[in-house]
């Protein structure tokens, strides 16, 4: 009575042992890449910060929970936690993990081997792909869960089991424990699911079940934080409001770089459209939902404040299109053109390496810079140094904020008063009496809002005892008691 | 020899045209003549008896029959048992010579002469033949005391430790004083370290049930894709291959169903000359049974008044009405129930396709009546879940299945073998599931639903509700006296489905309310003594559990009504939390009943949906398909 039917797997369970060898190799591929580049000096900027939030929740000073910044994602912090925030080991396994799925994806849908070859390779040695997975794990962390909840949104406009729309909703509520602004796409999914459904009717129900997750974890969120932190407005201030602020007076100036950066794949997808442009029914199809959702999650995300910058952000536009071709293929007739595909990743791949080298960000640069051999260990000497000098002092007082670069180095970060703790505010007023020494942040920090003249006069009953070009370290005068 | 056709015309019972039409049936689905005839209602069954004794030349012993009761030689009837009385439909009257006189309302069957001539040494059987309501009435009376007997203890005599008889077992009840003491001491003693223990290990079972009902609903899921209904498989079906199929229909005080369930039956597609159904009436509900003689069911139709004994429980009259049961096949209805039309042909394929393990196969319940408040949305969104992803969940990680109470179909050889149900159980078809379970047999779930009605008046909620946990109490209780050999029996991840499932269910709905309230007096006055119970870790587990447990119970409840395209209810599964507090209630009801009255059977009161049965359910649904249009 019941048979069989084919079911929606992502291709792991058929490939299982596959599965394991490709993620052990890519692990030591990415592992080695990372060595080499950390070696080389390299540090990216989100791996220090998530780094040391990972490390002051580790390590820091009882209760745990007070270490914790409940304005930061925690899946982003966990990740760290969980490999003792060694961003090598972190981001490879990361990568890895991303990588094999992606892998197995382009294995199971291209039938020509040399497709396979071409688009594995490509999409792995890209320098925005490498970029993503070595030096920005949580965006990476990011797109698989972005990628595989549109999979499932894919795949239940195809087969209709209600199954995989609550998968979908479930990935997109965990995108929420990711990066918090996610929140604001929601917008986007309703006005999707309203053209997709709306003849249905039932287009506010498919938006529950999609956005329940979601909504639910930041509610959740708000509870925790309130029973953590106090008043939860503080947190939509933080994360939302003021960033949303920033966002809106940043967009119209990063406006046409973001057009420059991503020109290959709006001209691609542009052409693309016009394809498939006329197939009606694709414009009414989660497909189409789907295929349009990096720009808008580009302009949304930087609208709202949240930090999607830099030619990296592209690796979306090709992941996405490599998810979208078993839905759109077809209508492409990719496999009898397989030439255009050919022609896309090898276009895809010049214009990554040509704008890496001369668009991309500080660290973007670098990064491909320290492919090429090139050494930084400038950058990071710095850091260093004022890590180990702080080693001496059984009590520091420090912005984790804004030096969270020192606290990422730092060796003992169950001595760091800090901004979570209840008494960091009072310990700012009457320094001498809670720390040995304090580190004040050139650049302004809350230790210069306090004493705006601190760079200039000291403290009183603080001493200069070491100074760099961004950091002064003042310590407590002895008084012979 | 004349054909019984033509005997009944003869007889003025049947007319040309109405024999034809029986003949074309016959010709089109199989059976037997003279049974399609009376399904059709063209001849009383009397009629039937009285022509078939006319066709085979044999006498008729109906009219006589009360005088012949008291003649039956009851030294005959001690080398025949009951139930071989009730296989053969024959019962043996007398013996002159090397001559066996049989009382057969089943007459010319080979079989049959066989078995008596074989049994009693006899040359020559001779059979009178007499309807198959006199045999059965003549089989209530030479053994209704045992029959009795054996449908309340039956279970209890065979296996005492698998009945609910008692409600703990010896050792049982001295580990539970054992405890309470020991945690009184040490609560007296260590009274913080004491109560953090306890909470952690409240937090730890509510994270392992978290843990367990997502897997199961993700294994249900992945069941719901994997498999899909072939319809071909249905159509294929030949009805004269088709066995004959028992219906059981346990009523208690429900006459204003009975005319509604004759045209629900009627509309099943099984060959109705293939349907044995069996109404279950109690001895004391008179006016169900004037109602059902005054609606005149087809011939296929009989009426088993369970005599009245204690306890008076629905597995009792069912184990009551195995005895008499024909079928190959059995499934229970509940009086209210709309099937699928094609239950059983699902079912009997089921059965078919399956190897020998299988004693039961399940449907899925659902309500008729959702609408109706905000009770029955609950409820049918429990339900949608329950039977939409938790049963195929445990089905398809091949775990224990507690059965519903309706709709499950079974190998009535093999129900028989594990010695029905537990009338001393209040969730006796839970209880069942787990003794199959026990017994090496499985369970399998069929995709095809029977629209119930869903309870409508909280305090009925309750007393059913009260009435379901007190059985999950009951059957925890017996499948742990000895836990060691259920270990053993079951293995070590059905035997920890078992103890998560059922002995869980209601633990962590009485927990439940305590823990609440904690967590209340905390929000709202934050007193120290709870700050100081709840360590770091504690708290994260606490929070996690709080938080995570209510989402995934509200999502899994929207993801049965998605199913089911019950789209309105989508926003009332946000209000599940208030409905898991009536559950809480609920089980606080039977945990005090299960020491108090633990056999006690809560009745449920049907027929207050506002919407009549036959008007809505299978038909509406399927016609509606659900809320989409």
């Amino acid at each position: 009575m019941n048979s069989r039917i084919e079911i929606t797997t992502i291709p792991i369970k058929k490939n299982l042992g596959l599965f394991l060898i490709l993620l052990v190799l890519l692990f030591f591929f990415y592992f080695f890449i990372g060595s080499m580049l950390s070696d080389s000096g390299l540090y990216s900027e989100s791996e220090m910060f998530y780094g040391s939030k990972s490390k002051l929740l580790v390590e820091g000073p009882e209760p745990v929970i007070n270490n914790y910044d409940f304005n930061v994602p925690p899946l982003q912090i966990l990740l760290y936690s969980i490999f003792d925030y060694n961003f090598v080991i972190a981001s490879s396994i990361m990568g890895s993990f991303f990588s094999s799925f992606l892998l197995l994806f382009i294995f199971s849908y291209f039938k020509k081997t040399y497709l396979k070859i071409l688009f594995s390779i490509s999409a792995l040695t890209m320098p925005g792909f490498l970029f993503s997975a070595l030096e920005t794990s949580p965006y990476m962390l990011f797109l698989f869960f972005y990628c595989l909840g549109f999979y499932f949104l894919l795949e239940f406009s195809i087969r209709n089991r209600v199954f995989y729309l609550f998968v979908f909703g479930l990935l997109y509520g965990i995108l929420f424990l990711v990066k918090f602004e996610i929140i604001w796409t929601s917008i986007y999914v309703i006005i999707s699911f309203y053209a997709i459904y709306h003849r249905e009717r039932n287009f506010l129900y498919y938006s529950t079940a999609a956005l329940f997750p979601m909504f639910f974890l930041f509610f959740g969120w708000l509870f925790v934080y309130w029973i953590f932190r106090g008043n939860p407005s503080e947190f939509i201030m933080n994360v939302f409001i003021i960033p949303l602020q920033n966002g809106v007076s940043e967009y119209g100036k990063n406006f046409l770089s973001s057009l420059i950066n991503s020109s290959l794949y709006i001209v691609f997808y542009f052409i693309v459209l016009f394809k498939i442009g006329k197939f009606r029914i694709f414009f009414v199809s989660p497909a189409f939902m789907v295929f349009i959702s990096p720009f808008f999650l580009s302009i949304l995300m930087k609208l709202f404040g949240a930090e999607i910058t830099g030619i990296s952000y592209n690796i979306i536009y090709l992941i996405n299109f490599i998810i979208l071709l078993p839905y759109i293929g077809p209508l492409l007739n990719v496999e009898r053109r397989s030439f255009f595909l050919v022609a896309f990743i090898i276009l895809a791949y010049v214009f990554d390496v040509f704008m890496f080298a001369n668009f991309g960000n500080r660290e973007e640069r670098h990064f491909l810079g320290a492919l090429n051999n090139k050494k930084f260990h400038y950058d990071i000497a710095e850091y260093r140094a004022v890590s180990e000098f702080l080693d001496k002092y059984e009590s520091v007082i420090i912005d984790a904020e804004k030096s969270y670069k020192i606290v990422f180095f730092s060796n003992n970060p169950d001595k760091i008063l800090y901004k979570n703790m209840p008494e960091y505010y009072t310990a700012i007023v009457t320094p001498y009496m809670f720390a040995e020494a304090l580190i004040v942040n050139k650049e302004g920090d809350s230790i210069t809002e306090n004493y705006p003249y601190i760079l200039e006069d000291g403290l009183n009953g603080f001493f200069k005892a070491y100074e760099t070009e961004n950091y002064l370290v003042l310590e407590r005068e002895k008084t012979g008691l | 020899m004349k054909k019984l056709g033509e005997v009944l015309k003869e007889m003025n019972v049947v007319t040309e045209e109405q024999l034809r039409e029986a003949l074309e049936i016959q010709k089109k689905h199989g059976g037997r003549i003279g049974w399609i005839l009376t399904t059709l209602g063209f001849v009383k069954r009397y009629d039937l008896f009285k022509g078939l004794s006319v066709h085979y030349g044999l006498k008729f012993a109906t009219p006589d029959l009360q005088n012949l009761i008291p003649k039956i030689d009851v030294i005959l009837l001690k080398k025949i048992s009951r139930a071989e009385i009730l296989e053969y439909q024959a019962i043996p009257y007398t013996a002159i010579g090397n001559k066996l006189i049989i009382l057969n309302s089943y007459p010319k069957s080979e079989r049959t002469t066989e078995f008596f001539k074989n049994r009693y040494s006899v040359e020559f059987v001779e059979e009178w033949v007499i309807t198959d309501l006199d045999l059965l009435e003549t089989s209530k009376k030479l053994y209704g005391e045992s029959l009795m007997d054996d449908s309340v203890y039956g279970l209890f005599y065979r296996k005492p430790e698998e009945s609910a008889y008692r409600v703990f077992s010896f050792p049982q009840f001295i580990s539970i004083i054992a405890a309470i003491m020991v945690f009184g001491i040490v609560l007296y003693f260590i009274p913080n370290l004491t109560l953090q223990i306890l909470l952690f290990s409240c937090q730890l079972l509510y994270l392992i049930m978290i843990g367990f009902k997502f897997a199961l609903s993700i294994a249900g899921s992945i069941d719901e894709i994997v498999f899909e209904t072939d319809n071909e498989g249905i159509n294929s079906l030949k009805d004269e291959e088709l066995p004959v199929y028992t219906v059981l229909i346990p009523v208690f005080k429900e006459p204003e169903v009975v005319g509604m369930l004759i045209d629900a039956i009627k509309k099943f597609d099984y060959p109705q000359s293939k349907l044995d159904i069996i109404l279950l009436l109690e001895e004391v509900d008179d006016i169900t049974l004037k109602a059902a003689k005054e609606a005149q069911p087809p011939a296929n139709w009989r009426f088993l008044v369970v005599p009245k004994a204690a306890p008076q429980t629905k597995p009792k009259a069912c184990n009551y009405g195995l005895f008499f049961a024909r079928g190959k096949y059995l499934v229970i209805f509940d009086a209210e129930d709309i099937p699928e039309p094609d239950q059983l042909k699902k079912a009997y394929l089921a059965f078919q396709e399956s190897d020998e393990s299988y004693i039961c196969f399940q449907g899925a319940l659902n309500y008729f009546n959702r609408d109706q408040n905000l009770l029955t949305k609950l409820f049918t969104l429990e339900y949608s879940y329950w039977f939409d992803y938790m049963l195929p969940g445990l089905f398809s990680l091949k775990l224990p299945i507690p059965l519903g109470g309706t709709s499950n179909h079974f190998n009535v050889e093999k129900l028989r073998k594990i010695g029905g149900w537990d009338p001393f159980n209040t969730t006796e078809d839970a209880d069942l599931g787990i003794r199959a379970s026990a017994e090496n047999y499985r369970v399998g779930i069929i995709r095809s639903t029977t629209y119930e009605e869903a309870n409508s008046k909280v305090w009925n909620w309750i007393r059913q509700r009260s009435r379901w946990i007190k059985g999950y109490m009951q059957t925890t209780l017996v499948y742990n006296r000895h836990p060691l050999k259920m270990l053993r029996t079951l293995g070590l991840k059905r035997f920890l489905s078992f103890q998560l499932f059922i002995g869980g269910t209601p633990l962590i709905f009485l927990i439940n309310p305590v823990l609440w309230g904690l967590f209340l007096i905390w929000i709202v006055f934050n007193p120290i003594f709870i700050t100081e119970l709840f360590t770091p870790l504690l708290l994260y587990i606490s929070l996690f559990n709080f938080l995570i447990g209510n989402f995934l119970g509200i999502y899994m409840n929207m993801l049965g009504a998605f199913r089911r395209n019950y789209f309105k209810l989508i926003p009332i599964s946000l209000l599940n939390p208030f409905y898991w507090l009536l559950h809480s209630f609920a089980s606080y009801k039977a945990l005090w009943q299960l020491l108090t009255r633990p056999h006690y059977w809560e009745k449920t009161v049907h027929g207050l949906s506002n919407q009549s049965n036959s008007s809505n359910g299978a038909e509406s649904e399927k016609s509606n398909g659900g809320d989409n249009k």
